[in-house]
């Protein structure tokens, strides 16, 4: 009866609706609590319309979160009947009901299992029947997503542009791909024609959200506190345990630790091993929660939190927006969108101090990507000395706060009165300190005329070395002991507001005809001097303005870790950039940053796997580059909207790729 | 401060300079038939010590024997990593290849640490023959002496290898046009296995010789030697073998004589690093190609 | 897609399985009232992570007595001690990042570590902000303490230990001249080198030659031929255990046939199977000696030999000392209170631990003594002993 080709919805779009419709029900009628003393159980009704507080659940549970998930229920079951209505079905019914069914089971999960590890679970108990209904939803659900429509053709990608002569090169998309793709594409049409503006406003919804309900809710999943870095940090503590070293040990053995049957002990670390791994995933005692229920607990933190609040939000706001960002001139818009950004990361980072500091060493390393970007993927030369310039930014911002501002035992009392020092005398100091990084720039510019490429990557190695070792041998500034002392003037806003203007300077110089000779030189220098383009000049230009941001970093960098010390800034600070340049992709601003926010994340992130963190990140290195030699945006950048989008929005949304025509395949 | 002074230090610098050579040696041969700069190869020199270790204290061979299974396993271990992590980048960007190096070397010595503890490690006594004798003042041990010596028949060894083998012309001539040579029936894959399995297994041999002369290794001893034995080979002329060898032996005469007599002009050896570098970049800013290196003719 | 669906369900099926271990609570015989968190900063990667592993294996031996014994007592109840141990990578703004983390959301009550002081100075910056109890046990920056009413450590620091050993060589060797090789790049080597000249300096020796190479050399005989050149009556060497083999080796290789001397940072175990005979009947000054350790130490010692296979190095002993001192004053505060512990901690008086008997001077830094170690038949021997004047006070005895 579904073999019409013309039908509006597939068989999956109508279990989908069913399968909301049952979450729906089940939630308001289903039993959640089992009180003590036989008073009966609560339905989430009850809980829905308690107002009073009369169930007095222990303060645990956060009403608040036990009406969201009816209210958006609601919302979307009726956002669902719309666009069903108006035959939009490829738009947003699956993607909003598979949401909500998740959160759907989530959160009774959730709840079930808060019951198993709750501390003192006198005064209620969970029942677990939402959670099967959940799954059973879930699983409905999922099979609506892979029962394709009527009238789809399977997932074909056209790579050669339609208007070329040459034939169209059709690449079947390999199986195990296709769900995936399937749900990007779904999403993207769904969420076509939203500017960024309305996503920053989302995002600056979600993380009042969290700012407001945050603990309470990770109360209710387990948790001490509210999650940091979006549950990155948890996530690993699991393998924590994890040790390898006698693994190889009875191989390589120590003097006088030698091992009688090397091959006996080595097989003994290796199953330790295995069984220590399988325990890490699976739950053990209530205190160490195991990897896969940790993931749970931090999908749905994150689904709950942060995705649903963005996407509602944003698709909430997609038409104003829009409106409001072709009303306005291009550098307002741009300025809003900045305000918004920086409003959002504020309260997010506002939470507390450790994240403030994440946000701070994500934008210290942004500066020092973008800048080595301009070096080694505008211009083409492989400059791996980056940290030096990093430090003399450090050293002389340092000083110069030190020296006039603050009374220190290194420098005796301050030269200038103190109040001085904020805002005027920071930015005095870090913009000297760039100047003076960028003086060091120099002394890779002027050899960079005559030596090339390799050679030169020898030259900026040495600067770097030459940097450091000078430091250790001035005692006046502490030597190898460090400068302590500095004082902490960085927060977010400073980092914030340099991170942007480095990022917009940049941005502008390789888009103007300066740019445009610094990418020639990459391109081929002899043709480009051939061309009548001074390379001198622009090399000078380039290594300047690298070394000068560069140095500003490392200002700010000193200035929030109260203390600088030549081996901060040594060979191994300099592979770090440039594992974030290749990271994110030679000649892409958009990559850097990217790069820079996920590097830095992917640092906090792995830390409890101690010394497998560094095992495991140069792994995903590489498989990356094996993946994508490019980078992950080699020589492009991202496509966001920032200037809003003109016109009304036509019923079909997007383009659609099945099989026919198409534009958003050509970007694969 | 006399001859015997002059001549005690020449001891040290050849010492020090031939071991920085045996590393660049395997950097320079690399990257004269890839145009690789293959960052890895400091950590294929730890892990050619570290085997060193497995052969003398689990197997227990001697010194000559242990110094060829660790070659041979190293050497392995190289035409590993480039069939592995190198080949599927053969026509990306050059840059991304050296990026995955970078993280294959990370891998190694972080996956060294992660499998083998913190310890650290040294040869069993009696490795190596360690006496010491002194003449007309001069005091010298075994140990420098084989070092040396062994560094410089490796070096000849190779050199008649790249010069007068078929193999080695045929090294040469991917270096001179990788894309003519195929055409010629030469099978490029072959040229560049044999290229990683002696370039790994000269820096195993680096790495043995490394660790009886300062014996105590650990997994991120590559690291450091590693960058030296980089600049070595890219002062010398990177691509060219005898720059290689004149390279690292030029930074080992620059790193000690900067000690021996840096302080008859008043500069304490705390200096000696910025001035070792100084050094060298006044060097590549006056021959900017290294001192055996040849400008790659460019077509425009 | 009918395969697909039965992985979805198997998928599901397996998570419905953890849901199936249902918690079991901690099966103790003691009833804790609750948990006392403290975090713990090592470097477990980076340039030193033979360190982070002592400490490591330290302070959990160290929780799992404390523990066994059913943790601490405050107000008459047990509190279970819990230790967070997290990894700074031997880098600055790693272990500033992992201490915010700690003090801010995991709500440590106080930190153990970090061990260097090129972590310890800027850690110690974070945990006096933010009020929170800090014991370095290995860091010896003077800086890491100075001015910093919230930071503690066990180490002895750099002035004292320079002079120890300058007439220690002065008086046993009656040395008219000395030599000094230390690493330029690294703090804790070069502070005891400078003080070290300036208390020869002051005891009539002559230092002859100050010479100096960077983190990771391996190559010192240049700097070792300059030594010999000055024919030195005594070599010392603040390096640390890795180091000093490739010293004593290449110094005996090239000639020289005087005393080698050096600080508490050889005071590692692996330092007798890596040197071997060459380290034979040599020198240095350590905060205590294995053979005549108090009935502390001694427990301590063999438990610790017991369990990791291996004697304790400094590091183990004094995160093991740190641990101790920490819950000396938690007890003796009676109470969780950050302040509370941390005025316990700066009254604590004559704290017996296993690298000595010490007391705390304003600053946080202890007054301990020093004993001085010979390398005697492949191990650590007691010599000789230096303690701070007026220290220990009559009382004990």
């Amino acid at each position: 009866m579904f073999a019409t080709n013309r039908l509006p919805f597939s068989l999956g779009d109508v279990l989908a609706v069913v399968a909301a419709l049952v979450i729906l029900v089940a939630f308001f009628v289903l039993p959640w609590y089992e009180l003590d003393d036989d008073a009966g159980t609560v339905t989430g009704y009850q809980i829905a319309t308690d107002t009073e507080d009369d169930l007095d659940l222990a303060g645990r549970v956060s009403h608040m979160f036990l009406l969201t998930l009816p209210i958006a229920a609601l919302a979307a079951g009726a956002l669902a009947l719309w666009e069903l209505a108006s035959r939009r079905y490829d738009r947003a019914v699956p993607v909003m009901i598979l949401v909500v069914g998740a959160l759907a089971l989530a959160y009774y999960y959730g709840a079930f299992w808060y019951e198993g590890r709750s501390t003192t679970p006198d005064e209620f108990e969970f029942v677990g029947s939402g959670f099967w209904v959940g799954l059973v939803a879930l699983i409905g659900l999922i099979v609506q997503a892979f029962i394709p429509y009527p009238h789809e053709k399977p997932l074909k990608v056209i790579v050669a542009p339609q208007d070329t002569a040459e034939p169209v090169q059709v690449i079947e998309v390999p199986r195990w791909r296709r769900p995936f793709r399937w749900f990007f594409r779904r999403f993207r049409q769904m969420m076509a024609r939203t500017p960024m503006l309305a996503y920053l406003i989302g995002i600056v919804a979600a993380v009042e959200l969290e700012r407001r309900d945050g603990a309470s809710f990770a109360g209710l999943l387990g948790f001490r506190r509210p999650l940091s870095l979006f549950g990155a940090t948890d996530l690993l503590e699991p393998f924590s345990d994890l040790d390898f070293s006698g693994v190889l040990t009875p191989f390589f053995p120590a003097p006088g630790k030698t091992f009688d049957a090397p091959l006996r002990s080595s097989w003994d670390a290796l199953r330790g091993l295995g069984e220590t791994f399988f325990d890490s995933l699976f739950t053990q005692s209530a205190r160490e929660p195991g990897f896969f229920s940790l993931l749970l607990d931090v999908l749905e933190y994150d689904v709950v939190l942060f995705v649903i609040p963005v996407i509602v939000v944003a698709l909430l706001l997609r038409g104003p927006a829009n409106r409001l960002l072709v009303a306005l001139p291009g550098w307002l818009g741009i300025l809003l969108q900045l305000g918004v950004l920086y409003l959002g990361l504020t309260i997010w980072g506002g939470l507390n101090d450790y994240r403030e500091l994440v946000l701070i060493y994500i934008g210290v390393n942004v500066m020092l990507t973008v800048s080595l970007n301009l070096v080694n993927g505008y211009m083409g030369e492989f400059s791996v000395g980056h940290a030096g310039f990093m430090a003399v930014g450090a050293y002389v911002s340092a000083v110069l706060t030190m020296w006039l501002f603050t009374d220190s035992n290194v420098f005796g009392s301050a030269a200038l009165p103190s109040e001085w020092g904020l805002p005027l005398g920071f930015i005095v100091a870090l913009v000297a300190g760039g100047a003076a990084a960028a003086l060091a720039g120099l002394m890779v510019a002027f050899p960079s005329f005559r030596t090339r490429g390799d050679y030169l990557a020898i030259v900026t190695l040495a600067v770097n070395f030459i940097v450091t070792g000078v430091i250790n041998n001035v005692s006046a500034i502490g030597g190898p002991r460090g400068l302590n002392g500095v004082p902490i003037w960085t927060d977010f806003s400073w980092v914030f507001v340099f991170t942007v203007v480095s990022v917009l300077a940049i941005h502008s110089l390789v888009n103007s005809t300066l740019g445009k000779g610094i990418i020639a030189i990459r391109e081929d220098e002899i043709a480009a001097e051939l061309m009548g383009i001074n390379t001198r000049r622009i090399k000078l230009v380039a290594f300047l303005v690298s070394s000068f941001i560069a140095g500003m970093a490392g200002g700010l960098f000193a200035h929030v870790l109260a203390y600088v010390n030549p081996g901060m800034f040594g060979i191994l600070k300099s592979t770090e950039v440039l594992v974030m340049v290749y990271l994110g992709g030679m000649g892409s601003i958009s990559g850097s940053i990217i790069a820079a926010v996920l590097f830095t994340i992917l640092i906090e992130a792995f830390r409890p796997l101690a010394v497998l963190k560094w095992v495991a990140i140069p792994l995903i290195l590489i498989l990356l580059m094996l993946h994508r030699p490019q980078g992950l945006f080699g020589f492009r950048e991202i496509n966001i909207n920032l200037r809003g989008f003109r016109g009304r929005a036509t019923d079909k949304g997007l383009p659609i790729t099945i099989g026919g025509t198409g534009d958003d395949a050509a970007a694969h | 401060m006399d001859l015997t002074f002059f001549v005690q230090q020449l001891f040290n610098a050849l010492q020090l300079g031939s071991l920085y050579a045996l590393i660049a040696l395997g950097y320079t041969m690399v990257y004269g038939v890839l145009l690789l700069i293959n960052f890895a190869h400091g950590d294929i020199f730890m892990v050619g010590a570290f085997l060193g270790v497995f052969a003398s204290m689990v197997l227990g061979l001697p010194f000559v024997a242990a110094l060829i299974v660790s070659m041979l396993l190293t050497g392995l271990l190289g035409v590993t990593i480039e069939r592995v992590a190198y080949k599927p980048l053969r026509h990306a960007s050059r840059l991304s290849v050296v990026i995955t190096a970078l993280g294959v070397g990370l891998l190694l010595e972080n996956g060294m640490l992660a499998l083998t503890g913190a310890d650290p490690r040294s040869y069993p006594e009696g490795f190596i023959n360690t006496t010491s004798f002194s003449i007309a003042g001069v005091n010298l041990t075994s140990v420098k002496i084989i070092i040396i010596v062994l560094a410089f028949v490796l070096f000849f060894g190779l050199y008649a290898i790249v010069q007068r083998t078929k193999w080695g012309m045929a090294m040469r001539a991917i270096s001179y046009d990788k894309f003519a040579v195929p055409l010629m029936g030469v099978s490029q894959n072959q040229i560049i296995s044999l290229t990683f399995l002696l370039g790994a297994s000269l820096a195993a041999a680096g790495g043995i010789l490394w660790g009886t002369a300062f014996p105590v290794l650990s997994p991120y001893m590559g690291l450091r030697v590693g960058w030296k034995a980089f600049i070595a080979a890219v002062v010398g002329g990177i691509g060219d073998i005898r720059g290689a060898m004149l390279g690292g032996l030029l930074l080992g005469f620059i790193e000690i004589y900067t000690v021996a007599y840096g302080k008859d002009i008043g500069i304490t050896s705390t200096w000696r690093d910025p001035i070792v570098f100084g050094l060298l970049l006044i060097i590549l800013v006056v021959r900017p190609t290294g001192l055996f290196g040849v400008a790659r003719r460019q077509k425009v | 897609m009918n395969k697909r669906i039965v992985g979805v369900i198997l998928t599901l099926s397996v998570i419905g399985m953890t849901l199936g271990f249902a918690p079991v609570s901690a099966q103790d015989d003691c009833d804790f009232a609750g948990e006392i968190y403290i975090g713990v900063i090592a470097p477990l990667t980076g340039e030193i992570p033979k360190v982070g592993q002592s400490t490591v294996e330290a302070a959990e031996m160290a929780v799992a007595e404390v523990n066994a014994e059913c943790g601490l007592q405050i107000d008459d109840e047990n509190y279970e001690v819990i230790i967070l141990v997290e990894d700074n990578e031997a880098k600055a703004e790693s272990s500033v990042a992992v201490a915010t983390r700690l003090i801010v959301e995991e709500e440590v009550t106080a930190i153990i570590g970090p061990q260097a002081s090129r972590q310890a100075v800027p850690t110690g910056q974070v945990a006096n902000d933010r009020e929170t109890p800090m014991i370095s046990p290995w860091s010896t920056n003077p800086d890491t303490t100075f001015d910093r009413p919230w930071v503690f450590r066990v180490a002895f620091l750099d002035p004292f230990q320079g002079p120890v050993v300058a007439n220690f060589a002065a008086s046993e060797f009656g040395a008219q001249t000395a030599a000094v090789l230390y690493d330029v790049a690294s703090d804790y080597p070069k502070g005891l080198a400078e003080n070290f000249r300036d208390a020869a300096t002051d005891a009539g020796i002559e230092v002859v030659a100050f010479e100096s190479f960077t983190t990771g050399d391996t190559d010192f005989s240049s700097q070792l031929t300059n030594i010999i050149n000055a024919s030195p009556d005594v070599l010392f060497t603040p390096q640390y255990y890795n180091e000093v083999p490739l010293i004593v080796q290449q110094a005996r290789d090239l000639g020289y046939e005087g005393q080698i001397v050096g600080s508490d940072s050889w005071g590692t175990p692996d330092l007798l199977d890596l040197c071997g005979a060459a380290c034979e009947g040599l020198f240095f000054s350590t905060h205590y000696a294995p053979d005549i350790a108090t009935e502390v130490g001694q427990t301590f010692i063999t438990a610790y030999e017991q369990e990791y296979g291996a004697k304790p190095d400094d590091v183990a002993a004094l995160t093991y000392d740190a641990f101790q001192l920490l819950f000396t004053a938690i007890e003796d505060a009676n109470s969780l209170d950050k302040a509370e512990i941390r005025d316990a901690l700066a009254s604590v008086e004559l704290f017996e631990g296993v690298t000595g008997v010490m007391s705390f001077d304003e600053q946080g830094d202890p007054i301990k003594c020093a004993v001085i170690i010979q390398i005697k038949d492949g191990a650590f021997t007691y010599y000789d002993s230096a303690c701070p004047a007026g220290f220990p006070p009559e009382t004990t005895d």
